[in-house]
């Protein structure tokens, strides 16, 4: 951060310059345009400040085009590609003709890269667009160097625009906490600023108090950190159960499938996992697709890869259903079995068909990312997840409610003969709804590409989960599958701060085996007269 | 291959209750810490072999069968249990070797396992520990209280009207068993060479239940001959030109044995045999499983 | 013994066999290499490719002639991830296969779990994972990294090139992290680094929901110290792990992560954009501009042929293990493993970064060990190259283990230990 003050010093510095035209010419000694070429990191960053030093016309363009590996040198030159594919002489800024032989891009660490932040966020202070300038403020606020405190001033003297003018200030206040020589009074003030903002960065700032401030300085840095302390704890609080929240319709997701197939039919069916996993597989080829054919629809990728997946995987499902497991009501053991094998089945063909490595599964613009509510974070891709789950869910429950093949579903599973005597085409009703419970893991496995691998052992890991969170919820019940998978996500996103990710799961597992033995049939069970259900 | 047998009747034990062997599995792994913490008593670790797995299984069962926890409820919580114990145990601080396990064991009774002597000496003791088991769970079910236990396979509900404490029974049935499959982990671990806590993994139990369904369900000889034949399956799928698809097969011979073979191998020849013997066929004993889940 | 379980099995189960695919060899002048890496099961993710390399490094040695004038016959077999099916596989490729050398593995476990066959039954086994050492055995050569060719040497780059001071270790909960940020820990605070500058978290395997570390990890990252992330995070937990990384926006300029078991496989199933300058520590990367390593690759696409099929360090592991083999084989002029064995150690052969690998008296290889940041094509740009370092077999960090040393060639001890000058350990 000692090379970004560097630079607004030298940013001041050439502002002055420029105010008085031809006053020093640039110096070629250290040309940085050599230095760019030299392909080393330590003088890349050096060519970097002195660009900025010299208050070289092209700085901005070139430092952009670096960061954005359009910077290319070789036999000497060195060039810009803009993005419309024009070549620049890096030097001059005139269009280039032909590309010079030997170009390669220049190369960029996390050092080289820290410098361009620097010097962008530099550049940025002075920005016409206040967003710039916020950014440049926060890189100040995190570098603390108190000789950039005359510049800050100037600028907050200048600034208009309210949000813009905060963040100087808190920048400010930053660099005064650690001021010795600054008066009491202002320091007192800065304290106050960064109690206001409150988050985890002012907490770190606040710390960062010299340990030979005066006591009253101390007091009052005491009460802000205290305060802060609190107000984050709760807005942590708050973080945990949104994650709990996140991991419960995760849950739900995986397991609202089986609470169908094996809720509602009876069937043990451990090739649900590989119903997800298919769903998972077809997103990979809708996007597949989407980018080979069509890039400009890949934003809507997934939304054509929902129905897509609800249907193959459906379809596999009732191919099973007829297949194998018709043959195999009432022996829900065997459904195990044959299920299993299945499951094997699938699994090896995935990987001869796809190889055994993971497949990219991109996230679309609207589900990448992160925003902040207060202290929270939360994250887009979440934030979907959790809506759509909550879709699925209620959409299941309509079918199931609402249309006349959910009521024919209702009546076969409840009493088989009486839904045959009254005319109900059971086998083609015992196709549907393993073809829907199919169907709906199809989807949880759209979702699943989003935060988890895509490969051929997607499902595995998701299967226990599921049985967990049906079992649980007590089987057959649609509702008890949402609170126990509710119950479960937030139960253990709360234990794990505590006892970690490894004890904070096998808690939950010890909970539910106490939890069965004390109600056998689940939080919601069935109510009926039948001795052996 | 001698062990598989083992194990087989340790799981089988249950007779007859196809839902109980899930459990059985990890059972087998408990007893080799205790010859790793010191336990050079041999006799002693011995005992625990048995002791172990039998208490575990004795307190969950307890609980589980006090409550009634039936059917697919109680193969879940047994996965459940298992799945703990697995997390558990690849916990390093545990002390059980984490993920590797435990491997490399030395001697056994100052024998080296690695010696041929020792191995057809563990062989044979297999085979007569097989025989034993066999044995004793023939005895159990020829027995008054077998037979009651093979009632309550039959129509549990029945059987506890007709005044039977149904749960001691299972509890009984479950321990026995559990100490079985002691035994069969004891005998495995030394011959395999290693113990590591996938042993625990779900996808294990279900295989040794697969086992018994490939062999023939609801008969002792079935479950050790379905050991042999799927493991046998593995070895040879397993290697050469097959390698790459051995799961389609293993898979496929699953579904098939489900639904061409319901009673597996011995039952569906069996039934041949008694075709061939009687143009008329007799009663067909009653499908084990009782029609769970469909109510 | 097990010759006798498979007359018994062979009696009962006779049709069976007409499956079994091993035909009896169709000339005396082959010579078996046995190939042991899961196929199927979870672990088949990483080992299917080492299967491949293996087949065409064979493939190529026998069109230059085979070995001693015999042809090279590969025996592939899968152990299916599965540990205990590992020795019996080995078993097999040994005793009946009569293999002269096996090339595989890939979890400590499963070597573990083969470990015991192969002395046993001297054979010669080829492990080209990185690990985390504390181990030399008479039969096996360490062709990966030990812990002080990966692990140590990233974190000086962090320390010295990213100015860290504040180190989160997270990794899987099992053998390899928890070994390998022991010795880190001890590293660390041997250099001064404060303990509370540490945080180690551990995760269950398979780990997919990331929120409240990865926030855990933004909150010990504003202390005001520059922070950093030391990943063991094992292969399948790293896709969620990297994806929430990006998602909350932890970027590589504010805390780098370094991972050990991320490498191009790895992420050719993440998009990598969000993930630009974090870092991996190998000791290859396919990005290496060598013309070694520029005629493997172009080898590799060819025999897959796939145009994307990408390379990566255990694959180079493989390479150096098989050149070394043959190289042994022909100074022994036999392929007796004990003359092999013997002969192994100081043969050299060119590794792809452009160096000469040595095999040492410890069983383990010298190697550069080099830092690349991941860029946004899923490939790395290399940023640290050092010179050879030698594997050391036994931590010097550790107290257990600092003063053994493994010297097959002077003192035929695995474990012998410098203190005592005995055999057998602290």
């Amino acid at each position: 951060m000692r090379i970004l003050s560097c630079l607004l010093r030298n940013l001041a510095l050439a502002m002055l310059l420029a105010l008085h035209p031809g006053a020093a010419p640039a110096q070629n000694a250290d040309d940085p345009f050599v230095r760019l070429a030299a392909d080393s990191f330590s003088e890349t960053n050096r060519a970097i400040e002195g660009l900025i030093a010299q208050a070289h016309p092209q700085a901005a363009v070139i430092i952009e085009a670096l960061a954005e590996g359009r910077l290319l040198a070789g036999g000497g030159a060195v060039v810009v590609r803009m993005p419309d594919g024009r070549l620049l002489d890096a030097r001059t800024g005139a269009t280039l003709p032909a590309a010079p032989a030997g170009l390669a891009a220049v190369r960029l660490n996390n050092s080289v890269r820290r410098t361009i932040q620097g010097a962008l966020g530099g550049l940025g202070l002075l920005h016409p667009d206040a967003g710039r300038r916020i950014a440049a403020a926060e890189a100040v606020f995190k570098s603390r160097d108190a000789s950039l405190l005359p510049v800050l001033e100037g600028a907050i003297a200048k600034e208009s625009d309210p949000r813009a003018k905060a963040a100087l200030r808190q920048a400010q206040a930053a660099i005064l906490i650690g001021k010795s020589d600054a008066p009491p009074f202002d320091r007192i003030a800065a304290i106050d600023v960064l109690r206001e903002r409150g988050d985890q960065d002012a907490l770190a700032t606040l710390r960062s108090l010299p340990a030979d401030a005066s006591a009253s300085l101390k007091e009052a840095q005491a009460r802000a950190v205290s305060d802060i302390e609190g107000r984050l704890a709760l807005w942590r609080a708050g973080q945990n159960l949104w994650y709990g929240l996140s991991l419960g319709s995760v849950l739900l997701l995986a397991a609202i499938g089986l609470a169908i197939t094996f809720g509602v039919m009876g069937v043990i069916n451990m090739a649900h996992g590989e119903m997800v996993m298919i769903g998972a597989y077809t997103t990979f080829i809708v996007q597949e697709v989407i980018r080979t054919s069509a890039p400009g629809l890949f934003d809507y990728s997934l939304l054509i890869a929902v129905p897509l997946a609800f249907l193959v995987a459906g379809l596999v499902g009732i191919a099973i259903e007829r297949g194998v497991i018709r043959f195999l009501y009432g022996r829900p053991l065997e459904t195990l079995l044959a299920t299993w094998g299945i499951s094997l089945i699938l699994q090896q063909a995935v990987r001869t068909a796809f190889g055994p490595t993971n497949r990219e599964v991109g996230a679309p613009a609207f589900m990448s990312g992160a925003f902040e509510i207060g202290e929270m974070a939360i994250t887009w891709n979440r934030l979907w997840i959790i809506v759509f789950a909550i879709l699925v869910f209620a959409a299941l429950l309509a079918i199931l409610k609402l249309t006349p093949i959910g009521l024919q579903m209702r009546a076969v599973t409840q009493n088989r003969r009486m839904a045959s005597a009254m005319g109900i085409r059971t086998g083609r009703v015992d196709a549907l709804t393993f073809g829907l419970g199919s169907g709906v893991a199809g989807l949880a496995g759209v979702a699943l590409s989003q935060i988890d691998n895509v490969s051929p052992n997607l499902g595995q890991s998701y299967i226990i989960d599921s049985f967990m969170v049906v079992v649980f919820g007590g089987v057959g019940n649609l509702w008890g599958t949402l609170v126990a998978a509710m119950t479960l996500g937030v139960a253990n996103k709360l234990l794990e701060p505590y006892a970690g990710a490894v004890l904070g799961k096998i808690a939950l597992l010890v909970f539910i085996i106490l939890f069965i033995q004390k109600r056998p049939r689940g939080l919601f069970a069935l109510k009926g007269r039948a001795v052996e259900a | 291959m001698g062990m598989y047998l083992m194990r087989q009747i340790g799981s089988r034990g249950t007779y007859g209750n196809p839902i109980l062997p899930d459990f059985m599995v990890f059972l087998n792994w408990k007893e080799l810490p205790w010859y790793w913490y010191g336990f050079d008593s041999f006799p002693f670790a011995m005992l625990m072999v048995l002791l172990a797995p039998g208490l575990l299984a004795f307190v969950f069962g307890w609980f589980a069968f006090r409550s009634r926890v039936t059917g697919v409820y109680l193969s879940i919580i047994t996965q459940a249990l298992t799945y703990a114990l697995l997390l558990a145990f690849f916990r390093n601080d545990m002390g059980f070797g984490g993920n590797n396990g435990l491997t490399d064991f030395k001697d056994i009774l100052g024998f080296n396992v690695q010696a041929q002597a020792t191995r057809a000496a563990l062989f044979s003791m297999t085979c007569v520990m097989l025989i034993a088991g066999f044995l004793i769970a023939r005895g159990i079910v020829v027995s008054k209280l077998g037979k009651v236990v093979i009632a309550i396979r039959d129509a549990e509900s029945r059987t506890r009207f007709l005044g039977y404490r149904v749960d001691r029974f299972k509890l009984f049935v479950f321990t026995v068993s559990a100490c079985m499959a002691g035994v069969a982990g004891a005998l495995y671990v030394p011959q395999v060479g290693i113990i590591n806590p996938s042993e625990f993994a779900p996808a294990n139990s279900i295989e040794t239940v697969i086992w018994v369904a490939v062999g023939g369900r609801g008969t002792l000889v079935g479950a050790a001959l379905g050991g042999v034949v799927v493991n046998y399956a593995k070895t040879i799928f397993t290697s050469g030109f097959m390698a790459p698809y051995w799961l389609f097969a293993l898979g496929a011979l699953f579904v098939f044995v489900t639904i061409f073979m319901p009673k597996g191998i011995l039952g569906t020849a069996q039934d041949w045999w008694e075709k061939r013997r009687r143009p008329v066929p007799t009663t067909t004993p009653p499908e084990p499983a009782p029609a769970e889940g469909r109510a | 013994m097990n010759t006798t379980r498979r007359v018994i099995l062979g009696a009962a189960l006779a049709g069976a066999t007409m499956f079994a695919s091993h035909l009896p060899a169709a000339a005396q002048e082959t010579i078996k290499v046995g190939i042991l890496h899961s196929l199927s099961g979870t672990m088949a993710i990483s080992e299917t490719t080492l299967k491949d390399v293996m087949l065409m490094l064979i493939e190529e040695q026998n069109k230059k002639g085979g070995v001693l004038g015999k042809k090279l016959e590969p025996v592939v077999v899968d152990p299916a991830s599965n540990w205990p099916l590992f020795a019996e596989k080995a078993r097999e490729l040994i005793t009946k296969d009569k293999v002269s050398a096996v090339f595989g593995c890939w979890t400590s476990v499963s070597r573990k779990s083969v470990l015991p066959v192969f002395k046993e039954l001297n054979s010669i086994l080829f492990y080209p994972v990185q690990y985390e050492g504390e181990e030399s055995e008479r039969n096996v050569f360490y062709t990966g990294a030990a812990p002080n060719q990966q692990a140590i040497p990233a974190v000086d780059y962090l320390a010295k090139e990213e100015k860290v001071q504040r180190w989160v270790l997270a990794g899987t909960d099992y053998v390899y992290p928890r070994t390998t940020n022991k010795i880190l820990e001890a590293y660390l605070l041997a250099k001064g680094v404060a303990k509370e500058d540490i945080m180690i978290n551990y995760t269950p395997f398979g780990h997919s929901d990331w929120q409240t570390i990865v926030s855990d990890i933004k909150k010990f990252g504003t202390a005001g110290k520059k922070t950093a992330v030391v990943s063991t995070i094992n292969g399948d937990a790293n896709v969620p792990f990297y994806k929430e990384l990006g998602n909350q926006g932890v970027k590589a300029t504010d805390i780098p992560v370094v991972a050990f078991s991320v490498g191009e496989e790895e992420l050719a199933g993440i998009d990598t954009k969000p993930l630009v300058g974090h870092l991996a520590a190998w000791n290859y990367f396919q990005s290496v501009k060598t013309p070694e390593n520029e005629a493997f690759i172009k080898q590799w696409k060819a025999f897959k042929k796939n145009d994307k099929a990408v390379t990566n360090d255990p694959m180079e592991a493989h390479v150096i293990g098989f050149a070394m083999w043959v190289k042994a084989v022909e100074k022994a002029k036999s392929f007796d493993p004990d003359k092999v064995i013997d002969a192994l150690p100081g043969i050299q052969a060119p590794n792809l970064t452009g160096g000469i690998s040595t095999m040492l008296p410890n069983h383990h290889i010298t190697k550069p060990v080099l830092i690349g940041e991941i860029k946004a094509d899923g490939q790395f740009d290399v940023v640290s190259k050092t010179d050879l370092v030698p594997g050391d077999a036994w931590s010097k960090h550790l107290d257990g283990s600092k003063d053994l040393i493994g010297d097959w060639v002077e003192k035929k001890c695995g474990n012998f230990n410098t203190k005592t000058g005995k055999c057998g350990g602290a």
